[in-house]
């Protein structure tokens, strides 16, 4: 009964092994995370050129991705400064839509906690 | 019946019938028991482990024209941690609505209210909170030989709305305007001025209202986290690591960082042109103002100051990025637990004699 133990035991093994690796998964495919307010309302795959719409508070928001970079192409806002922003690449420092409250990152955590800027 | 003998710990859960193997679900008695305190023990496991365990928790604001970030680590339930985000919030909003140049609100007495509705030497009693900012900035008035000075709002206004059309300049007739502090009289929360002069907090509200934030965070023994108001940034002791990383913008590459910094239980807060601007002729005009030349200041691209208290460290990159690089650094030498970086127009680096942040 002793080999029963054993194989027990490897089979509780296998089992946490299994849950850990679904639930500790290491997101490592890099998204581009669209945020209203604090909300997830879109996530995009970076590899792939297209445009996406979001509705942000003042009206459509117009996202672009292009050769890996995500910039706001279009928005409604009084000084438009977000599109102004251009293209970003890393998750250092997001768009940030004030007027829409619409943010846009990478998930793709860098090795810092935060940006100054 | 088939008699079991339970020798072993796999014999209470698995019975060989013929070969097979089977989950036994016996009316044993005493095996119910034994599985039973096994559960039980593992449920005692994970609820410790959760009582004990930090975890983070993430919360965004829009407030004071910027994005503000929380970032807290604890072993408090979820439940407690909203109801802290939910005070940080009523924090940010109050202030935001007190210090607000643009917007009346129901039931606050303003700076949009003290600049626009209240007439010259008309007194008015204002809101602790309010009058305790307003205090603070006469004080740093003086600390900075009048570089930072709470009460060019009538001057700041001149160049939003230059930043705003992205194009032209002033004319000296426009720059012609009422910034003196003195025409700005605040005694026991009773606020008066003269000559239609009006106050701008937006150097100094962002960094006392992290401050505020940070100090309430402390009080529930919360202290990891780390805030960061639209690039103020407030960090506490930092868990599960040795130190927060905080990343320093590179000016000419705005989607980029020129270093890194390693911090516990610190504020950092950047004053760069690189934000708020616009370029003309060549030269770059942004958000901060040289109250003696009237002008957007070109000394440093961008000065970024890490000291403990938020508010302070908002005002000093205010005042250093205002004055000559040299300068800048001299004043911070002379100041305790205060250091500075520096990033100039010939893309060089200062720091303060100091700095270590950047080697640890």
């Amino acid at each position: 009964m002793i080999k029963n133990d054993i194989k027990l035991i490897v089979l509780i093994l296998i089992l946490v092994i299994i849950l850990m690796l679904v639930l500790f998964k290491d997101n490592s495919n890099n998204e581009i995370l669209v945020y209203y307010e604090d909300k997830i309302i879109k996530r995009i795959n970076p590899n792939i050129d297209n445009t996406y719409t979001v509705e942000g508070y003042l009206g459509d928001v117009v996202i672009e991705v292009k050769d890996k970079k995500v910039r706001v192409k279009e928005e409604t806002s009084p000084y438009h400064l977000c599109s102004k922003q251009s293209f970003i690449s890393n998750s250092y420092t997001p768009i940030i839509c004030l007027p829409n409250k619409i943010v846009i990152k990478f998930s793709q955590k860098e090795d810092i906690d935060e940006v100054v800027y | 019946m088939i008699k079991i003998r339970r020798r072993t710990i796999s014999s209470f859960f698995f019975t060989k019938i013929n070969k097979y193997y089977i989950i036994a679900i016996g009316d044993d008695v005493k095996r119910l028991k034994i599985i039973i305190s096994f559960v039980i023990v593992l449920a005692i496991i994970f609820a410790l482990y959760c009582k004990f365990s930090i975890h983070e928790y993430q919360d965004s604001l829009f407030y004071m024209d910027t994005y503000i970030n929380i970032k807290l680590y604890t072993n408090k339930s979820k439940k407690q941690v909203d109801k802290v985000f939910k005070e940080i919030d009523y924090l940010y909003d109050t202030y935001h609505k007190l210090v607000d140049r643009y917007n009346f609100y129901d039931g606050y007495i303003n700076v949009y209210y003290l600049n626009e509705i209240l007439k010259n030497d008309e007194e008015v009693l204002i809101d602790k909170r309010l009058s305790e900012i307003i205090k603070l900035g006469l004080d740093y008035y003086d600390k900075s030989d009048g570089l930072v000075n709470i009460a060019m709002g009538n001057l700041t206004s001149v160049w939003k709305n230059y930043i705003e059309k992205q194009s032209g300049l002033p004319t000296d007739e426009e720059l012609e305007v009422n910034i003196n502090i003195a025409d700005i009289n605040l005694k026991d929360n009773i606020y008066t001025k003269k000559n239609d002069v009006k106050l701008d907090l937006g150097s100094i509200a962002k960094g006392y209202v992290t401050e505020i934030v940070g100090d309430y965070l402390e009080s529930l023994n919360i202290n990891s986290y780390i805030i960061n108001a639209g690039g103020n940034v407030k960090a506490g002791k930092a868990k599960l690591k040795d130190y927060f990383v905080v990343g320093i913008t590179n000016p000419i590459k705005k989607d980029e960082i020129f270093t890194k910094i390693k911090i516990n239980n610190l504020s950092v807060v950047t004053s760069g042109d690189y934000q708020r601007y616009y370029e003309y002729n060549g030269t770059i005009y942004h958000h901060i103002i040289n109250p003696n030349t009237k002008y957007p200041e070109n000394n440093v691209r961008s000065v970024t100051v890490v000291t403990e208290d938020s508010s302070y460290a908002d005002f000093l990159s205010t005042y250093l990025f205002l004055c000559d690089k040299n300068k800048a650094i001299d004043i911070v030498n002379n100041l305790d637990a205060t250091e500075a970086i520096i990033y100039d127009y010939d893309n060089q680096i200062l720091k303060s004699k100091g700095f270590d942040y950047d080697k640890k």
